[in-house]
């Protein structure tokens, strides 16, 4: 897994790339995310479009983001979502848990 | 036409990737659409971590044996390990409210929703999972 960090007005968003599986990228998004908290940022975009798979321990680190940003009274939300990764979270149920939105610009106006 | 391979492997989940890799290969000569592969291939990965984590207690020198047998109708896998298995109703669901922001739990669910049968084996060296997949669907 790969990411981008990009800075839009007071929005952080954290553009993902590749695999997030176990072993592979689901430690790397817990460790930039938690450095994004604790550099007190609180309006977080996980910009899930390039992510091409995805298991059950990268949906244990999506939720474990949602999680960690609650604790520091941050949020976190979702966008882009392939449709692979939008079926994960559905069959889950985990879509209740998300904003998620279609793209990254309308998830920053969200907050 | 049988065909039948069997990997063995220590408890390294590096080798979830060879598994996988593996599949992805030994798939190509059956048509199934690429999402078809991707749900086998991350159910396989999460049978494999499994036996690796829990069966094995990630413990190197215990082993892991991936099984895959296919003929016309359908495709069987059979990952074993070293444990002393589960009992799968004792499995919380993680899609009830209590259990959604749970980080873990998610493995066998999804595996049950990817593949068209789903059994737990024994033998006398361990236990193991038995995924079916059907392909004529």
């Amino acid at each position: 897994m790969k990411y981008e960090v990009l800075e839009k007005g007071n929005v952080t968003v954290i553009k993902l790339s590749g695999r997030i599986t176990l072993g592979s990228g689901d430690v790397k998004l817990r460790d930039k995310l938690v450095e994004e908290l604790e550099k007190g940022k609180k309006k977080i975009v996980l910009d899930l479009g390039e992510v091409s798979f995805m298991d059950s321990a990268g949906l244990g680190e999506l939720v474990a983001a949602y999680t960690s940003a609650k604790r520091h009274g941050a949020q976190v939300k979702l966008s882009n979502l392939t449709k692979k990764i939008d079926d994960l979270l559905d069959i889950t149920r985990l879509s209740s848990v998300f904003e998620t939105y279609n793209s990254t610009e309308e998830a920053v106006k969200s907050f | 036409m049988l065909n039948k391979v069997s990997i063995l492997f220590q408890s390294d989940l590096s080798m979830t990737d060879c598994v996988e890799e593996f599949f992805r290969t030994a798939v190509k000569r059956w048509d199934l659409e690429d999402d078809r592969i991707d749900w086998i291939a991350l159910s396989l990965r999460e049978a494999v971590n499994n036996a690796i984590i829990h069966g094995n207690s990630n413990l190197f020198e215990k082993k892991v044996e991936v099984v895959m047998e296919a003929n016309e109708k359908n495709i069987v896998f059979k990952i074993w390990d070293e444990g002393r298995g589960f009992d799968i109703n004792s499995l919380p669901d993680p899609t009830t409210e209590e259990n959604l922001l749970r980080p873990h739990g998610r493995g066998i669910f999804l595996i049950s929703k990817f593949v068209d049968g789903v059994k737990f084996i024994c033998r006398e060296t361990g236990f193991g999972i038995e995924l079916k997949v059907n392909l004529s669907k």
